[in-house]
């Protein structure tokens, strides 16, 4: 019987290959991060120099491993280079054009109030995350990844997105 | 025969280990970086994402020993329901008794009526007073929808609740928001019979979520020693709806409802024709959280829960709960944080003795519980000391407080921890009212209102390391002594029921996890346990019955993804012998393999699953043999 079985795992060891569609969830969403610099639009004002890097600052755990690492080496957002910062918690956090909060950090709420002014594009995963003032929300339907997006948070800091992007997200009503 | 027989199974163990390795072709571009970049956001939002399970910052620095098995680890393992998914976690003995009863415990004295585990199901306690153990037949869940199980060995100390000696099973499920959409799962079998499971979640409003499921399953018997069929068939139905309500910032309530209904085969004394023993189950619970600020929240639980029970012989019982919780956590100046609870339970039970010869006397009992628990963190550099206490009174006993300190000591990538707990299993039913006969004909053996709890102290400790996000594992050891343990003595001339008993026990758990590379993950872990167990000075009895427990446990589940539409899945398990006592036979040791084999697709999967595959049937408690088996389930989801 043990050898039955072998030859029978054996045999459907050989039956892979294919076009794959299954992906870790921090690994899509650190796509996603990055497609969101390709649809939003940050002023030059929020920058010190025309070669100054665009950060993104990760605050909490950090649940995408090398994922953002990999994503934004050797990429760059206009002539900025794309650099990624890890924050323990809210109050440490430097100058950042886009901030992801992740879900077990509880007091994102902090982060909120303290970046609503700047150039900043606050995104997280919470359920709560856009009625706290929060501009993008990733959440999980039928085991993929959603954005559900605050326009009028994201134009008052000053940034513009793409008609692309609203079209593809869940567009955040009061 | 019994030294071939797990040479044989470990050859076979290690031959599982190695085709589990991945030797596909390096097609799925798609699952890394590189390929996922290539795509448009619409094709990025078409990818099936494989979730990272949530474990609340409170989990990874806690100083107990704790194992957590998720969503996915349950998904990939075949596992059927609770009991089996129990197994994932390797400081549990699970053994399967018969098709519906299953007896588990942690840390020994694993017995048929197991008794020293707190259970919980969304924060709903789950253990009857009745005997202070499990009802497993009673706890069905749509394992689709479960978040996590955290299962802590030892006294899990002040944060979990009352009647926790030698482990806590918690049992989290999802909450609405996150299973939002349709389920539908149709499975047939040679043991599992049949399954069908559905569940849908919508939202009425954006704060508003729910969802409604279902379940049916019918499941075959077990075999007996002699090769005849046992009479243990059984089947159940569920149905069960939870809303969960985000109606601002700082509230969230969440309620849930489940009616269950099954019926089991089981044995008349007199003729071996099957008799029907049913029973049902309903429960409700809400749950009110409120954040003040960042530094001070609170929740409110208050629950209702009801089962129905037959046994053979027309002996029923019938239990109803009605639970109130409250806890509020604060955080005091820079260094402290504090937790501190009150809970009020009211339980009525209700038995009848229908033929049996003996019974529960007085047949009705109510037993109000008072419980009240404070836990107090304190943080300084990378040390963390808790100190806590719980305070328990129920109808039998008298107050009783269970105080526990622990310390730990966190840097970069590992935690190291000690504690000393003291617990106490309280009385139940069956220490205070059994009486065999049943009146009015003098007890031959009697419970006794003299039976006091059970008391342990824990000594523990423990380190957990963790390397990058790719692997972490821990180790933990333990001490225990217990005194005051059950035993049944003749003292003038009765067999009275009294703490006659003394026991220490020992042990060693290790487990972990460790993801290979993006497609195949491992997870596993053993577990060392030794006790001595003997009467108390003057007392004339044998207690060895009171503890079936293995001496060595192991087990490793390998998931691996082959390419994109196909999984491979194993849990390999073995445990070892359970010596005999003078009320149970030898159980030998065994080891078994379970296989899955998937294909999966965006909105449909394919499971083909083998359990219990390396012997045609073997047994793991007394000798109703659990027989190989396997089953096919499809799913759906829209």
């Amino acid at each position: 019987m043990p050898t039955r079985l072998l030859s029978v795992v054996l045999l459907t060891l050989s039956l892979s290959s294919g076009f794959a569609q299954t992906a870790s969830e921090y690994a899509v969403k650190a796509v996603f991060v990055f497609n969101f610099l390709q649809f939003i639009t940050w002023p030059e004002t929020a920058f010190e120099s025309p070669v100054s890097p665009f950060v993104i600052g990760v605050v909490g755990k950090n649940v995408f491993g090398d994922h953002l690492e990999q994503v934004t080496t050797g990429e760059r957002y206009g002539s900025h280079p794309i650099v990624v910062r890890y924050y323990d918690d809210a109050v440490n956090i430097g100058e950042c054009h886009l901030i992801f909060i992740e879900s077990d950090y509880t007091e994102w709420d902090a982060v909120l109030t303290e970046r609503s002014k700047k150039n900043t594009l606050i995104v997280g995963d919470h359920a709560n995350f856009l009625k706290g003032g929060g501009m993008i929300r990733f959440f999980v339907e039928n085991n993929k990844i959603r954005i559900e997006v605050n326009k009028d948070a994201i134009e008052k800091n000053n940034l513009t997105i793409s008609s692309k992007l609203l079209r593809v997200a869940t567009v955040y009503k009061k | 025969m019994e030294r071939f027989y797990s040479l044989q199974s470990s050859a076979f163990l290690v031959a599982a280990f190695f085709t589990a390795c991945p030797f596909y072709s390096e097609a799925q571009d798609n699952s890394t970086i590189a390929g996922l970049k290539k795509l448009s956001i619409e094709e990025l939002m078409d990818i099936d994402v494989t979730l990272v399970s949530r474990v609340p910052e409170k989990l990874t620095e806690v100083a107990s020993a704790i194992q957590v098995i998720t969503n996915e680890d349950i998904r990939r393992s075949g596992a059927t329901n609770v009991p089996e998914a129990l197994r994932l976690a390797s400081n549990l003995q699970v053994a399967q008794l018969n098709s519906s009863a299953w007896i588990i415990s942690a840390r020994g004295f694993n017995t048929v009526f197991a008794n020293k585990l707190l259970v919980m199901i969304d924060g709903r306690s789950v253990y009857t007073p009745l005997f202070g153990g499990v009802l497993w037949e009673l706890q069905n869940l749509l394992l689709e929808d479960i978040d996590r199980i955290e299962v802590v060995s030892g006294p899990g100390g002040s944060l979990w609740g009352a009647n926790a000696v030698n482990g806590i099973i918690n049992i989290v499920t999802k909450k609405s928001d996150r299973t939002q959409g349709g389920f539908a799962s149709v499975g047939a079998g040679t043991f599992l019979k049949e399954h069908v499971a559905f569940r849908y979640g919508g939202k009425f409003h954006p704060k508003l979520f729910y969802r409604a499921h279902g379940q049916f399953f019918s499941r075959g018997n077990t075999v007996l020693e002699s090769g005849e069929d046992n009479v243990d068939k059984w089947k159940n139905a569920q149905l069960g709806f939870r809303m969960d309500w985000y109606p601002n910032r700082n509230d969230e309530v969440s309620f849930q409802t489940d009616f269950s209904k099954g019926i089991r085969e089981t044995d008349g004394e007199e003729k071996r024709d099957s008799l029907r023993s049913p029973f049902d189950q309903q429960y409700a619970l809400m749950r009110w959280a409120h954040k003040f600020s960042e530094r001070s929240n609170f929740t409110l639980q208050v629950y209702y829960d009801r089962y129905w029970r037959e046994d053979a012989l027309g002996v029923s019982d019938e239990l109803k709960t009605q639970d109130v919780d409250f806890q509020h956590s604060i955080k005091i100046g820079r260094y402290n944080q504090l937790l501190w609870g009150v809970g009020y339970r009211y339980v009525d039970d209700k038995v009848d003795n229908g033929n049996s010869f003996a019974g529960l006397v007085p047949t009705q009992r109510m037993m109000p519980i008072y419980s009240a628990f404070v836990h107090d963190d304190i943080s300084l550099n990378k040390f963390k000391l808790t100190i806590g206490a719980k305070y328990f009174h129920n109808v039998f006993s008298s107050s009783e407080i269970q105080p526990n300190v622990r310390l730990s000591f966190t840097n970069k990538g590992y935690m190291v921890w000690t504690a000393v707990s003291r617990a106490i299993r309280a009385p139940s039913r069956f220490d205070v009212d059994y009486r065999l006969p049943l009146p009015p004909v003098a007890a031959i053996v009697t419970g006794s209102s003299d039976f006091k709890s059970e008391k342990l102290m824990a000594y523990e400790t423990g380190v957990r390391f963790q390397v990058g996000s790719k692997t972490s594992f821990q180790l933990s050891g333990f001490y225990n002594e217990y005194s005051e343990v059950y035993s049944v003595e003749l003292i003038e001339g009765q067999y009275r029921i009294s703490n006659g008993s003394r026991a220490e026990t020992w042990g060693a758990e290790f487990s972990g996890f460790w993801q290979v590379d993006d497609s195949w993950r491992l997870r596993g872990g053993f577990t060392y346990f030794d006790k001595y167990l003997r009467a108390r000075p003057n007392r004339n009895h044998d207690p060895s019955y009171l503890s079936n427990d293995v001496k060595n446990q192991a087990f490793i589940q390998s998931i691996v993804d082959l390419g994109s539409h196909f999984q491979l899945d194993f849990v390999a398990r073995y445990l070892d012998y359970i010596p005999a006592s003078f009320a149970t036979v030898t159980v030998p040791e065994y080891a078994t393999l379970d296989a899955r084999f998937a294909y999966s697709r965006k909105s449909f999967e394919a499971a083909l699953v083998g359990q219990n595959l390396t012997s045609k049937r073997h047994s793991e408690f007394q000798s109703a043999k659990i027989p190989r088996s396997a089953y096919l389930k499809v799913s759906f989801r829209f």
